[in-house]
């Protein structure tokens, strides 16, 4: 895979952030979210910087998931995560589901941030992602691929 | 599937970052835009190098940041609320309109004469008469216990 102005932005937004590798990582989630396509294995040594190399491949194996197919479902997934960090923020909630519900706000618009708090359910998922889909086979895919990553090694 | 069954492989890497303090925020605009979804991943931004996940993860873990977010977000809220009342009002008022505008003319006539007449013949009096029994109840209420004894017990004395 060629380097696209895409895949050199994204690095070059992490090399920004403030060189934490947990805040690396949950920036890599919000990428999973909104877009990259990009090959995982490229943001490896970024990803586990604190040599934190499990966490790595768990989002490695999610990116990789998310490249192999149906990458709205591991989207999804991934929103679905975000939204249930840290105690409900019923204002925040409100706010997103108004705006899913009104067709305003899209995956590729959403951040942790946003995310984060909010304790969305599925309904709300399937809404984004525009179809539904099981929750559970795509974190069986995950884990698959994330042994697959351990066995590599 | 719930958020229990999702925790065991990725409750690791799915965390809530701890707050922090920072030398440099996001302007007021580029929190205005990002609250908007007008920040898009490769956006140019005023200022430092922000871009949407700088700007999301620095408002995620600034409390200053957080707190001006939450006051916007409350204030879109209100002007959204506000919006939708408004909108439900008119519906309802709409719907009255057509069925008022459904019915024959002699019924349109006749309701409007039914209520002339029920607010000068029904209601005046009916709230005439409430007033008077509200008043009547009052006077019923006994007045306030005398105090029994110096400083005894509160309650009153049995009456032999």
């Amino acid at each position: 895979m060629g380097i696209s102005k895409q895949s050199l932005s994204v690095e070059r937004e992490f090399e920004l952030l403030w060189g934490e590798a947990e805040v690396v990582r949950l920036a890599y989630g919000e990428h999973i979210i909104r877009c990259s396509e990009q090959d995982p294995r490229r943001v490896e040594g970024l990803l586990s910087l604190d040599g934190e190399v499990e966490k790595a491949r768990k989002w490695m194996a999610i990116a990789l998931a998310k490249r192999e197919k149906d990458p709205s479902h591991i989207q999804g997934l991934v929103a679905y995560l975000f939204s249930h960090i840290g105690t409900l923020d019923k204002a925040k909630r409100e706010w997103l589901i108004r705006g899913i519900d009104e067709g305003k706000v899209k995956l590729e618009d959403l951040t942790y941030e946003m995310l984060k708090g909010t304790h969305l359910e599925w309904r709300h998922i399937f809404a984004l992602v525009g179809k539904e889909f099981n929750p559970t086979r795509e974190r069986e895919r995950i884990k698959r691929i994330y042994e697959r990553l351990l066995g590599e090694r | 599937m719930h958020q229990a069954e999702l925790d065991d492989f990725f409750a690791d890497i799915i965390v809530e970052l701890e707050e922090r303090e920072y030398k440099e925020h996001p302007s007021e605009r580029v929190i205005e835009d990002y609250l908007a979804r007008r920040i898009k991943d490769g956006s140019e931004l005023p200022g430092r190098d922000w871009d949407l996940s700088t700007v999301s993860l620095h408002i995620a873990t600034c409390p200053e940041c957080s707190a001006k977010i939450a006051k916007l977000r409350e204030e879109e809220l209100s002007r959204a609320r506000a919006r939708e009342a408004q909108t439900q009002q008119a519906k309802i008022s709409e719907r009255l309109k057509r069925f008022f505008g459904s019915l024959s003319d002699r019924t349109q006539e006749r309701i409007i004469a039914w209520d002339l007449d029920r607010k000068s013949t029904v209601y005046i009096p009916l709230a005439y008469a409430a007033a008077c029994l509200l008043l009547f109840l009052i006077s019923l209420l006994p007045g306030p216990t005398p105090p029994v004894g110096g400083g005894g017990s509160a309650f009153p004395k049995r009456m032999m």
